[in-house]
């Protein structure tokens, strides 16, 4: 295969991936812009969605219908979670909420163990997806990649077309920009919390489900993920959405690549991405926060 | 003695201009206060002399020396002090800790990790002196956060005079006291000013007229009118921007 | 009189001259030296080991308030260091192996704190878990050097001082190296808790802004702290090594620097010895009741934790420690009654 189909199978390979990075960060950023709650238990719901989509594919054969049930289902537990726990601490030094989150994590996390064990269970691509490769240009890129980043397109620019054209997603973006004026001016925020932590649970369930025929499931698989985000929203401001989606895709494309041309460093190389942006611009790529 | 020069002062946050090229001098031994309406920018002017923010233009010189980009956390060596406009106490430290921290981490080496901070009499000496004077010694033993409001504020300035400043800043001291909390704290910056300056950021002009050397008013920015307090209640400038606009609020 | 009124009583005065006193410092050599008669040398020594990176890790958390999610780093890069030294360099005394792992790790804490404390907050915590996750992910990558998946082999230890000078393959011997090395610590953070820097440190964890104001270089202090936590914490990982005598990248996992938070909090993240004690009840609990079910053992922890963070955020010692006061106070008043009841009987 000649270089630039090699660069560009990275590229496509990459930006499949990174969308997956995205659904998960974007949970993480709209929960902390809106609540100053950084969810740890994020991971865990990767990992759940994931899980839950598996059984409920062995009880439908459905895999469209088993995504969407484990993002309905998990998007409940979170808004479940918002209500009875993490509600106690709004107002307090995000450092409690953190610590909160990291305990459900590791108690999600043992249930899905307790339940599935601590083997990686396997899940396909649907069948539907599995015929012969798509040719891009000089690449050729399997069915089920071009699937995650049409799909994955569409529900992200959805969610940014909510936020930026409804009157829901301005609350959202008032409360982001400065809670305690959307208050002030009446807004109920409690509310908007509630959805945003369902549908930012769903999300990351639904890239857990779908990360499953690339990465395989683990019970681990969504505390990886979720460390990547951190370093996404590092890099891309938290609270910030365009920052979120960018660095999320840059990070997806720059793993891919690396792991193109130098497999052992891919892992490693995107922390040496945060430290640098952290030594060149500590503030993030795209500013503050703002959308 | 001029003391603080500050010239051509500049604050800029994206296109909105907080403060605009705005000249001020405080001279040793004099209260100086700066008012104006709500928004007038003030707190900024103030957190630009403090050193809280960074000047987008003009430069300000402490006794000589240039100190525009000096960080905050070194202004008080050269003799520079703040107080808070919103309390800011150690909300979990009795009153005793807060004042023991103000001392200790200006008059001490704070790298200090062997020696203990209790057996140094010399801070506590200063502690108990200043507990004294702000009348806070039977709330020794109380936390910040159970304080009365009064109380509080007094512990605030005790804690900005605890590195024995040449200048004081202070952003809206009486804010929320009553009439018998502002007038002890007004004698108490009226005893103060015996061996500092003190500048004064205030919204509420009544007591400020009682208590100043000169001001300074401030509209949109920039400075409308500086003088003695006699001449400032005359200026019909500032009746029509301050005075005049709070009389219609 | 009104000074009375709001000062303590005199049970509570002797109680917080008590808690205030170098003589605990007795209390926890009693403690150390009682470990490993009460539970198996093996458990007792693993308890306090891990409880000496606990006991580094709330030099930061505990003190300064910065919520480090990544100090596996530290744990898991001093027993590689300290391995590869053993390994490579045909066994060198293991004081020798010590003060070079304290040294190396001052370096990575340095080089890593300037980065991680660029940010504020909650950026802190989540950069600290990145960089302990690149050290995680790097271990494979120099399979080389470190035996990747498989980890590496072939450690032992030395004996203390070199020429067979306390042979430390004995494991009361090891047992009591640790122990020293934990009071040394236990009596460092003590004085450091209690000196000016550790009120710089209180300062700059209850308002950096004042503390700011009041003319201390917060960027710094914080530094100073994360460098000496990251120190220590490696040298508790160097002891780890030597003492598995194995090293596999499981030690750098974020779960390992997960550990170190719910040991600490569990025990008490406002105390000296609260790590200590955290790290014994729950290594006692997973180790006595759930060796053989790590996902019950998951739902238990988690679900323990959670109870902490929302009602017992003072942890074991902590609430201890209010108890001890309130029993304090009740004495306090009711002397003041019989003391005012007996003067009306006076008149």
């Amino acid at each position: 295969m000649s270089l630039a189909a090699n660069i560009l199978e990275g590229i496509i390979y990459g930006a499949s991936l990174g969308m997956l990075y995205v659904l998960v960060a974007l949970g993480l950023t709209l929960i902390f812009g809106l609540m100053e709650v950084v969810n740890f238990a994020h991971g865990a719901f990767v990992t759940l969605g994931a899980y839950l989509g598996i059984s409920f594919l062995d009880l439908t054969g459905n895999f469209w219908l088993s995504m969407v049930l484990a993002g309905v289902v998990v998007g409940v537990l979170g808004l479940a979670i918002e209500r009875t726990l993490i509600r106690r601490l709004y107002g307090e030094e995000p450092i409690y909420q953190l610590l909160l989150t990291f305990g459900l994590a590791l108690l999600l996390e043992g249930a899905v163990i307790l339940t599935y064990g601590q083997d990686n269970q396997l899940l396909s691509a649907p069948a539907l997806l599995q015929g012969s490769p798509v040719p891009v240009g000089p690449a050729t890129v399997p069915q089920y990649r071009v699937f995650l980043i049409l799909f994955t397109g569409v529900l992200v620019a959805g969610i940014w077309l909510a936020i930026q054209r409804t009157k829901l997603g301005l609350i959202v973006k008032a409360g982001i920009e400065d809670r305690e004026r959307a208050q002030m001016i009446g807004v109920r925020l409690s509310r908007v919390n509630m959805l945003i932590m369902a549908v930012g649970a769903g999300l990351a369930a639904v890239s857990g489900f779908l990360s499953g025929p690339l990465l395989g499931v683990s019970p681990q698989l969504g505390t990886g993920l979720l460390i990547v985000s951190f370093v996404i929203v590092v890099i891309g401001g938290l609270g910030n959405i365009r920052g979120t989606i960018i660095s999320g895709l840059m990070i997806g494309i720059l793993f891919s690549l690396t792991s193109f041309f130098y497999p052992s460093l891919a892992n490693p190389v995107i922390y040496v991405a945060m430290a640098v942006v952290l030594l060149v611009r500590p503030e993030g790529l795209f500013g503050g926060v703002g959308s | 003695m001029v003391l603080l020069d500050a010239a051509g002062l500049t604050k800029r946050f994206g296109g909105f201009v907080a403060v605009d090229d705005v000249d001020i001098t405080v001279d040793t031994g004099e209260v100086h206060s700066v008012i104006g309406p709500n928004g007038a920018g003030k707190t900024t002017l103030f957190n630009l002399l403090a050193g809280a923010y960074e000047v987008t233009a003009g430069e300000i010189t402490f006794d000589g020396r240039d100190i525009t980009d000096l960080p905050e956390h070194e202004r008080p060596y050269l003799g520079i002090s703040r107080g808070y406009q919103i309390t800011n106490t150690y909300e979990s430290l009795t009153v005793f800790e807060n004042l023991q921290t103000a001392v200790a981490l200006y008059h001490q080496n704070y790298y200090d990790m062997i020696r203990s901070l209790a057996n140094r009499t010399e801070v506590t000496e200063r502690v108990e002196t200043l507990l004294e004077r702000f009348e806070l010694a039977p709330q020794r033993n109380v936390e910040a956060s159970s304080l009365s409001h009064g109380d509080r504020r007094r512990l605030e300035i005790g804690m900005a005079l605890a590195s024995d400043p040449r200048l004081l800043l202070l952003d809206e001291p009486t804010a929320g006291m009553d009439a018998g909390e502002t007038e002890r704290t007004v004698s108490l910056i009226q005893e103060l000013t015996d061996d500092m300056a003190v500048l004064l950021v205030e919204h509420d002009i009544e007591y400020v007229m009682t208590v100043s050397d000169v001001i300074t008013v401030l509209e949109r920015g920039a400075v409308i009118a500086e003088g003695p307090p006699g001449e400032i209640r005359e200026d019909e400038r500032v009746q029509e921007a301050y005075l005049g606009g709070k009389a219609d609020a | 009189m009104s000074s009375e009124v709001a000062g303590y009583g005199q049970y509570r005065e002797l109680l917080e001259r008590l808690l205030d006193s170098p003589l605990r410092l007795v209390g926890y050599a009693v403690f150390l030296f009682a470990l490993p008669r009460v539970l198996p040398i093996g458990i007792g020594t693993q308890i306090a080991i891990l409880g000496l990176f606990a006991l580094a890790f709330n030099l930061l958390f505990g003190y300064s308030g910065l919520l480090s999610f990544g100090h596996a780093l530290f744990l898991g890069t001093g027993a590689y260091g300290a391995a590869l030294l053993v390994v490579h360099l045909d066994g060198p005394p293991v004081a020798a192996i010590l003060l070079a792992v304290l040294v190396f790790e001052g370096a990575i804490a340095l080089v890593t704190g300037l980065l991680s404390l660029r940010l504020g907050g909650v950026y802190f915590s989540m950069i600290t878990l990145a960089f302990a996750q690149f050290f995680y992910e790097l271990s494979f990558t120099v399979d080389g050097l470190t035996g990747g998946s498989d980890g590496l082999l072939g450690v032992y230890r030395p004996s203390l001082f070199g020429a067979g000078l306390v042979d430390l393959a004995d494991a009361d011997n090891f047992y009591t190296l640790v122990a020293l090395l934990v009071l040394l610590v236990l009596g460092f953070s003590f004085l450091l808790t209690r000196s000016t820097f550790g009120r710089a440190l209180v300062a700059v964890r209850e308002n950096e802004e004042r503390t700011t104001a009041l003319g201390v270089n917060t960027y710094r202090v914080k530094l100073i702290i994360f460098v000496i936590s990251g120190m220590l914490a490696g040298m508790a990982g160097a002891l780890q090594g030597l003492y598995i005598r194995f090293v596999s990248p499981d030690i750098l996992f974020w779960a390992t620097s997960g550990d170190a938070v719910l040991n600490t909090l569990v025990g008490g993240m406002h105390t000296l010895f609260g790590p200590i004690v955290g790290t014994l009840f729950l290594h006692w609990m997973e180790d006595t009741f759930f060796a053989t079910s790590p996902g019950a053992w998951n739902v238990l922890l988690g679900a323990v934790f959670v109870f902490f963070v929302l009602f017992a955020r003072s942890g074991i010692v902590g609430q201890l420690r209010s108890l001890l006061r309130r029993v304090a106070d009740w004495a306090d008043r009711r002397e003041a009654e019989t003391t005012s009841i007996a003067a009306e009987s006076d008149d």
